[in-house]
């Protein structure tokens, strides 16, 4: 469906809501879809900097506002010298010594 | 030099983790466990032309101005989505017995969307986060 198509559904039951306010209804439910059934996913990479601990997610190259990712599943370490991913364990448990560099 | 291997015996482990929403990436030495201390990457570690790529899940596209676009998310849902926006419509009006028929039709909308998620194209399933059925 395309949005008019969703438009025109919907104002065949509320034919007083305007465009503007169905538009942000429907993105509203769109957004509380995807939280909900996590079905859309995508990557992107950056590249790591030496003594940089800290990288905001809109440093990924795919992503311009950090709230559009919902869940990281996975990361991978591309080693310029061979031609394949690596992933990269996730740290679960406390860090008991953490400077922050 | 880090490494990603789980059982590297000696040396330092890369790893990731998330603090205040933001990506954290270190290392830290296994034979140091206990003390589980984590380090930056340094130079020794990363060189010209490496790569971080990340996978993670998203929230679909916001739609525009543009009415001829379609919703990011396959076209079986996107009736449940109008249903959506039914629901809140028809309780702003106080309509409450069709808020609930939309409700319940948004609700079945999820249901079948979290089982689309979860099954791979060959019809074997991903793992499945069964309180999230």
């Amino acid at each position: 469906m395309t949005q008019q198509q969703m438009i025109e559904l919907i104002q065949e039951s509320y034919p007083n809501v305007g465009e503007t306010q169905m538009r942000l209804l429907i993105n509203n439910a769109l957004d509380e879809f995807s939280i909900e059934t996590k079905m859309l996913s995508g990557h992107g990479t950056f590249t790591p900097v030496a003594d940089q601990r800290e990288y905001a997610l809109t440093a990924l190259s795919t992503i311009s506002d950090a709230d559009d990712v919902l869940e990281i599943k996975k990361i991978d370490f591309k080693d310029n010298s061979e031609s394949t991913d690596r992933p990269i364990p996730r740290f679960s448990g406390m860090i008991y010594n953490e400077d922050t560099t | 030099m880090a490494s990603t291997d789980q059982d590297q015996d000696g040396g330092y482990q890369m790893i990731w983790y998330i603090k205040d929403r933001k990506l954290q990436i270190g290392k830290y030495k296994l034979t140091t466990y206990q003390s589980k201390k984590v380090e930056s990457l340094s130079t020794d570690d990363i060189a010209s032309g490496d790569l971080v790529r990340v996978h993670y899940s998203k929230k679909a596209s916001a739609l525009g101005t543009d009415l001829t676009s379609s919703p990011e998310i396959p076209a079986q849902f996107h009736e449940g989505i109008c249903s959506r926006v039914m629901e809140k419509l028809s309780a702003r009006t106080k309509d409450f017995v069709a808020a609930r028929y939309y409700r319940a039709e948004w609700q079945d909308c999820i249901k079948r969307g979290k089982q689309y998620a979860n099954k791979m194209l060959d019809g074997t399933s991903y793992t499945i986060a069964q309180h999230e059925m």
